[in-house]
């Protein structure tokens, strides 16, 4: 049982978690994720190290509402059952930033992508770098966290699909202006997003990581869901993950697999939703 | 209703499934229980309990009472009138309590026997023998009669004498009973059943006590087989627990899991001729009774001051911690799952080891003062410099987790598992019960490829699921590694055995999903120099097979990410390498699937042991 610091709604999709699990941020650094469980039988939901507090062993972690499991995660008050972490590798970057010195380095974020984010360009502020944030969502009220981003950021440039803050448009239109002016460019966020900034970079010769988020069980290696094709090969996003080289990810591929479990899900959402109907009750 | 832990009034009931000991037997029922809303912890509720308390005496009266019918019917079938049939029961109960020493309590001693009435009409000529001179003569003959009738079946060859042939008789293998092959494709529950006292007590009178043992030689811990035996036969089943968990610190799983047809049994004396003892069957019963009369693996001596911390808490990893515990070392397991006992607990599934089983087995070590840290990835949480910094010795006993695929074409179709992926969600998530929260994929037909023991798992899980469920193996029925018991059991419930077959391609549609697999048949060869018949596809044989699923179940590789930046060397297969169980660190051991890639749950708890032996000759502690 790890205790609930708060659990609070950030927008109308994302909510913002904290929880004491010193075991997992002590060593911990930024591109990891722990995965978490409301209750014992509850699903394993892998979520990003979104930020930490090492003095006081604090992990905040930043969700969206997709499904039934995260449905359930927003219920969640005084305990969750499980965090386990970290897992996963760190970002190349944050894990040697001396062999990335004088590099000109942009992240890139869609929707709840800027939970990743965070933490990399805090981390990376602390060492000595000034990168440049290129955030974009669907309206202004989703867009999260602006106040700490802007402390560590050099530059954010926001980007809302309805004009409503920032540019209007799409994030990759708003790179593909600024692309000179980066040698490694950091994409986090929805898979047709990481790919379209992908093409994007390939094509003007730019280092480009993403981040994948595929369908996880057990986080170790140990059950092969997570399964991405990078360059033809098969590599398992938890332990050869999850960042890998945006120039060869196959990210048809991933979106397909993304839908493996669709019916099910639906039908996970709907039981969970009665079970915290008849809950409220 | 308040809960004591957060205080939080909101609370819910849910349907538990819950096992309650009742006079020694375990009953397993549905009930309700009520949980806090916020923090899920457990909240009593007295009218809930009352409410269990009566469906579980229910149930058990259901399962092991002796109801007026049941009695009726059972005289019915004997064909003897009520005067005679009670007194039969009078002698035999009584025959029965003397024989069980007061270890349990007489109520079973009725459970039992009627158990035997049931199942096992010889025993009672035995029981009648024994008591003879409580019988008028004429009630006596009546009874042999009858009963005897009952026998028809069996003729005596003529050119045996009957002396020859009552022995031949009484030294016919226990059959263990099981679930009924439609009943239990339909659950996951168990399939074998404990055996009764009854039927250990005869099973033990055929072991021949030999003096040199062979059995203990089959035995990777070497129990000491024929002493437990011998308890068993005496009715002293806490002395027979004692001596077995001097040498297993997990009974009840090896009971059950051990391929004992391939270990102690394959040597038996009474196997070279007849059948040999049923070893396993009863182990199992004797480590059940321990489970059910809470009787503790041991004591732990004084702590010795010396710390050690395990990787991964499977079988290698529980049972170095149950031997250094009881040796008085400080033992910190860690496990990255939810929840303790690795393969035991995510892969092997319920209907083979409950998992109640593998919870009191773990608890058992608990309360040896083994300490259990999940939810934390060493290498990742915790470096294993770390580790080494902070206790004195290190045991890495973290498996071979990494799933093997084909390399085919199609393999990252989306209905396309690794057996570990199935096994996972179905024993872990507990996918199978409905209204579980982690889902599983639906299916028509699925294939699983393999022949091993997780591929016997996976399969006959996919069935329990109602899926059409093929095994897919190149070589033959002869040549499949998996437990022989677990290939009949697998027969019998249905699941299908394309054999001399290895598929070359997996086919999708447009969305990426499996439609079918493209197949060739095989040709087995010679015996290579692996021990096995090498085998060679005919492509000419290449043929189409429609599915929506396929499972691969091609055997595991370790993972080191436990080993993550150490400078442990491995060798040239990606293992750990190891003398004995040292590895090339000082103070690290190594044992069980990271060791030897992945091998049964008895090896591994060899090497544990050996570790734990290791561990205890450098720290200049005696062994037990």
């Amino acid at each position: 049982m790890y205790k609930i610091i708060y659990n609070k709604k950030l927008s109308s999709v994302a909510y913002e978690m904290c929880v004491e699990a010193p075991h997992v941020i002590e060593k911990c650094i930024p591109g990891q994720f722990a995965i978490v469980m409301a209750q014992e039988d509850s699903e394993r939901i892998p979520l990003t190290i979104y930020d930490y507090d090492k003095e006081k062993g604090l992990l905040y972690l930043i969700y969206q509402v997709i499904g039934a499991s995260t449905l359930e995660l927003t219920y969640a008050k005084n305990y969750l059952y499980s965090v386990s972490g970290p897992l996963g590798n760190a970002n190349e970057i944050c894990q040697n930033p001396n062999s990335f010195k004088g590099k000109r380095i942009v992240y890139v974020a869609g929707g709840v992508g800027i939970a990743p984010v965070y933490p990399q360009v805090k981390y990376l502020k602390e060492k000595g770098f000034d990168v440049d944030v290129v955030y974009g969502a669907r309206t202004n009220e989703m867009l999260i966290i602006r106040n700490k981003l802007q402390e560590v950021a050099r530059k954010v440039f926001y980007v809302t699909d309805d004009g409503s803050y920032g540019t209007k448009g799409f994030v990759t239109e708003v790179l593909k202006n600024r692309i000179k002016n980066y040698d490694i460019v950091v994409a986090i966020g929805p898979v047709i997003m990481m790919k379209n900034i992908s093409e994007l970079t390939k094509e003007a010769g730019v280092k480009t990581i993403v981040s994948m988020n595929p369908l996880m069980v057990d986080g170790s290696g140990m059950c092969g869901a997570c399964r991405c094709e990078v360059d033809g090969k098969s590599k398992f996003a938890c332990t050869d993950g999850p960042e890998f080289d945006g120039h060869k990810v196959n990210f048809d591929l991933a979106m397909k697999r993304m839908n493996i479990y669709k019916e099910e899900e639906k039908e996970k959402l709907q039981e969970m939703e009665k079970r915290l109907q008849s809950q409220n009750k | 209703m308040r809960c004591d832990i957060c205080g939080s009034e909101n609370s819910y009931i849910r349907d538990c499934k819950y096992t309650i000991s009742i006079k020694n037997k375990e009953v397993t029922i549905i009930c309700q229980k009520r949980f806090c809303n916020d923090c899920n912890n457990e909240i009593i509720d007295e009218k809930l309990e009352k409410e269990t308390l009566k469906k579980a005496e229910k149930k058990y009266t259901e399962l092991y009472g002796i109801n007026k019918n049941k009695v009726l019917e059972l005289r019915k079938s004997y064909n003897l009138s009520q005067e005679l049939f009670s007194k039969i029961i009078g002698c035999a109960k009584k025959t029965l309590v003397s024989y069980e020493k007061g270890t349990s309590t007489p109520n079973d001693n009725y459970a039992n026997l009627f158990n035997i009435l049931m199942y096992k009409p010889k025993i009672i000529l035995d029981l009648i023998e024994a008591n003879k001179d409580m019988y008028t003569k004429k009630e006596y003959d009546t009874i042999m009669k009858k009963i005897r009738f009952e026998k028809k079946e069996e003729p005596v060859k003529k050119t045996e004498t009957a002396s020859a042939a009552k022995a031949k008789n009484t030294n016919a293998r226990i059959k263990v009973r099981v679930q009924k092959p439609e009943v239990r494709v339909n659950n996951f529950e168990e399939v074998e059943f404990g055996l009764t006292y009854a039927e250990a007590l005869n099973e033990s009178n055929r072991c021949l006590q030999c003096k040199n043992p062979r059995c203990m030689k089959g035995c990777p811990v070497s129990i000491r087989i024929p002493e437990f035996i011998a308890c068993i036969k005496q009715g002293n089943i806490k002395k027979a627990y004692e001596i077995i968990s001097e040498s297993s610190n997990l009974p009840a799983i090896c009971g059950r899991v051990c391929p004992q047809e391939k270990q102690c049994e394959s040597m038996c004396v009474q196997g070279l001729k007849g059948e040999a003892i049923a070893i396993g069957a009863l182990e199992r019963y004797v480590a059940d009774y321990a489970i059910q009369n809470h009787l503790k693996i041991g004591n732990a001596r004084e702590k010795n001051g010396k710390t050690v911390a395990i990787v991964g808490s499977g079988p290698a990893g529980l049972t170095c911690a149950g031997d250094l515990a009881k040796a008085g070392f400080d033992v910190t397991i860690y496990e990255v799952l939810h929840k303790a006992g690795g393969v035991l607990t995510y892969g092997i599934p319920e209907f083979r080891l409950p998992k109640l089983i593998v919870e009191s087995q773990v608890e058992s070590l608990k309360e040896l003062g083994v300490k259990i840290v999940t939810d934390t990835p060493i290498g990742n949480a915790i470096s294993l410099a770390d580790l080494r910094k902070r206790f004195d010795y290190v045991f890495i006993s973290s498996g071979a987790g990494l799933p093997k695929f084909m390399g085919i074409k199609g393999e990252s179709a989306n209905e396309v598992f690794s057996a570990n992926e199935i096994l996972t969600r179905i024993n872990l998530m507990k996918s199978y019960q409905p209204g579980s929260k982690t889902p599983i994929k639906k299916a028509r037909k699925a294939f699983v490829i393999g022949g091993g023991n997780v591929a016997m798992d996976a399969v006959r899980s996919l069935k329990r699921l109602g899926i059409d469920a093929h095994l897919m193996y190149r070589r033959s029925m002869e040549e499949l590694p998996a437990r022989k018991v677990e290939v009949e059991h697998a027969l019998e419930e249905g699941v299908k055995f394309d054999l001399l077959q290895t598929p070359v391609e997996i086919l999708t549609n447009e969305n990426n999903s499996v439609i079918g697999i493209n197949v060739v048949n095989m040709k087995l060869g010679e015996v290579g120099e692996d021990g096995r018949r090498s085998v060679t596809e005919n492509p000419k044989s290449l043929h189409m097979v429609k599915c929506d699923m396929i499972v691969m179940a091609l055997g595991t590789s370790p993972n080191h990410e436990a080993l993550k930046n150490s400078q442990i060397v491995l060798t040239d297969r990606g293992l750990i390498q190891v003398e004995g169980t040292k590895t090339s660190l000082k103070n690290v051991y190594a044992g069980g699937d990271a060791v030897t890639g992945s091998a049964t749950v008895i090896l591994a708890m060899e090497a544990g042991k050996n570790a734990a032996k290791e561990i205890m000759a450098h720290a200049k502690v005696k062994n037990l």
